[in-house]
């Protein structure tokens, strides 16, 4: 064998964000994990729409308000589903040293990081629309066979889509997460607590000590103010802007140590 | 050209690297050599920007490795056998790299020639041995041409036909005129391997030099056998030759050449069994280095309160 004499690849300009953006990509649909997950992700969905299809009866809201809520009523499961993705995409990094490679080739860290939360967001996007848009069919088509009419008008469209852009927040959190305690197993009981415990914690506190602030402490936790962007404006607890707001809080309270510790811990 | 200027990590109150200064020059292969915590992985990190020094700075060709917006082509790192994702096959590993400098999969393809991986490209990385996570660490090191090449303990886990492999290896790329960084803690392969040699003990330089000169300064002794060795032993001693044993019919003795003894022994009419100039080799050279080290750093009132 002889050394390694090729002259270097010609146009080749080096570290650019969309070439750091195509490696993430790579990285995602290279494991296997990544289809695990979707695949738990995406039969949980169609479960919990056939079901509901088969056994809620529209009431006095109608066939489209009712098919809304089945449609998107899986999400705060898959919600969980998806952050356990974005965790291992960074987590599994620092478990199997990979993470030494990865910032040998970005050595300056931060784009490879967001490059990672941008298509764990993309792809969740991705899943969350087929899963709110597919559940919303799925039950047009049972409730169609009970002569219940379901009618796709924008609101539906908002509700479903806002479904999507959730899942896509809960993805970018998960990889800050995962970024900041640099261990699949310690973010994922994070991110469990915060999306399953917190808001029981909270409404028992409400609920012991007649305290206001804790039920308006619940409303602006990240799983109650991201069920707001796949609420009926009509129902939802607070303003879709308000929900924005405290879900950009959310991701600024991970993203924002996550990146400036990133820059300086030996790894 | 790598070069270190009063470059310093502690971790905690522990001090990996204490201060170090050197160059490592192209067209040579320059080992590190050092026990095992004599801080060659430490400052080797630094060098490529994962760990961040205490004080001090390297820089690679110029830059800090962190400044160069193209890395992988300025240079080549096996820091760490598998430092891959365990569920992604070596040809993945390979594109996930090569994609964030926009090399193309024909340079994969080659890099995995080159490194031997061809049967196991499209296998995944967690069933590997240690010998072809070095390969697959290699390869990920050759990825983008670069002129400066650092590896850590690359022969680790190899058979020896990998051993040869590496040794060959690194002495072309350094023959093109290539920065070759590699570290040992194996005396043996860095003689074989290496032109030049950095000692590092206890995150110090002992030794900063051509490698065969570093075995010359060790000095050499001429093994002797006579039947009437205490004789021959008395006689030499008084012409300025240490012996060890003093007496016997074998010892070693300093000082004097093979010549010189047998000259010497013909004169006074004493019959030779044996007469063997032995140098010393890289090995020796470096116990007595690094145990003159361990006794000065026991010596001094800092360090008392330690277990060594």
């Amino acid at each position: 064998m002889t050394a390694a004499t090729a002259a270097a690849p010609a146009g080749t300009g080096g570290v650019g964000f969309g070439r750091v953006l195509r490696s993430e990509w790579l990285k995602l649909v290279t494991v296997r994990s990544t289809f695990w997950t979707t695949a738990v992700a995406l039969l949980l969905a169609a479960l919990t729409a056939l079901l509901f299809g088969a056994a809620v009866d529209p009431g006095s809201q109608g066939g489209t308000a009712t098919a809304l809520d089945g449609s998107t009523v899986s999400l705060s499961f898959v919600a969980l589903v998806v952050g356990v993705l974005g965790v291992l995409a960074i987590g599994g990094e620092y478990a199997t040293l990979q993470i030494r490679s990865s910032y040998t080739a970005v050595p300056r860290r931060w784009p490879a990081l967001v490059a990672k939360a941008l298509v764990v967001a993309a792809w969740s996007f991705v899943l969350g629309a087929v899963i709110t848009f597919g559940s919303f069919g799925l039950i047009a088509v049972l409730y169609g066979g009970k002569g219940v009419s379901v009618g796709l008008d924008g609101e539906a469209v908002g509700v479903l889509i806002g479904g999507a852009v959730y899942l896509a927040v809960i993805g970018a959190f998960a990889v800050g997460l995962g970024a900041l305690v640099r261990a699949s197993a310690a973010g994922i009981t994070v991110l469990t607590a915060l999306l399953f415990v917190a808001p029981i914690i909270l409404a028992l506190i409400a609920g012991a000590l007649q305290a206001e602030w804790a039920l308006h402490a619940n409303d602006l936790l990240l799983s109650n103010a991201g069920g707001v962007l796949f609420t009926r404006p009509a129902e939802a607890s607070m303003a879709l802007w308000a929900a924005l707001l405290a879900l950009a809080g959310w991701l600024a309270v991970v993203w924002v140590p996550a990146l400036l510790l990133t820059q300086h811990r030996d790894v | 050209m790598i070069e270190a200027t009063g470059l310093v990590k502690r971790y905690g109150a522990r001090t990996a690297v204490a201060g170090i200064d050197f160059r490592v020059r192209p067209g040579v292969v320059t080992g590190f050599l050092g026990p095992n915590g004599a801080g060659k992985s430490t400052t080797m990190r630094m060098i490529v920007g994962l760990d961040a020094p205490t004080a001090g700075s390297v820089v690679v060709n110029g830059r800090r490795y962190r400044d160069h917006g193209a890395p992988l082509h300025e240079v080549g790192a096996l820091l760490e056998a598998r430092a891959a994702h365990r569920g992604r096959t070596a040809r993945n590993h390979l594109r996930v790299l090569a994609a964030t400098h926009g090399i193309p999969d024909r340079r994969v393809q080659e890099v995995i020639g080159l490194a031997g991986l061809t049967d196991v490209a499209d296998k995944r990385v967690g069933g590997f041995s240690l010998g072809m996570g070095q390969r697959l660490g290699i390869a990920a090191a050759l990825l983008g041409d670069p002129a400066t090449l650092i590896l850590d303990e690359p022969v680790n886990g190899l058979d020896p036909d990998g051993v040869r492999w590496v040794r060959t290896f690194v002495r072309a790329l350094a023959a093109e005129g290539r920065t070759v960084l590699l570290s040992s803690h194996l005396m043996s392969e860095m003689a074989q391997t290496a032109d030049h040699v950095i000692v590092l003990g206890r995150g110090r330089v002992l030794a900063d030099t051509p490698i065969a000169e570093l075995i010359a300064g060790g000095g050499s002794r001429v093994s002797v056998a006579s039947p009437r060795g205490t004789e021959l032993a008395a006689l030499l001693r008084a012409r300025g030759g240490t012996t060890a044993p003093d007496a016997g019919e074998r010892f070693d003795v300093r000082g004097l050449d093979a010549a010189a003894v047998g000259e010497l022994a013909a004169g006074a009419g004493i019959a030779l069994h044996e007469l063997t100039t032995v140098g010393s080799s890289l090995e020796e050279v470096y116990m007595s280095m690094t145990a003159d080290e361990v006794e000065y750093r026991s010596a001094e009132p800092t360090t008392a309160g330690s277990a060594a």
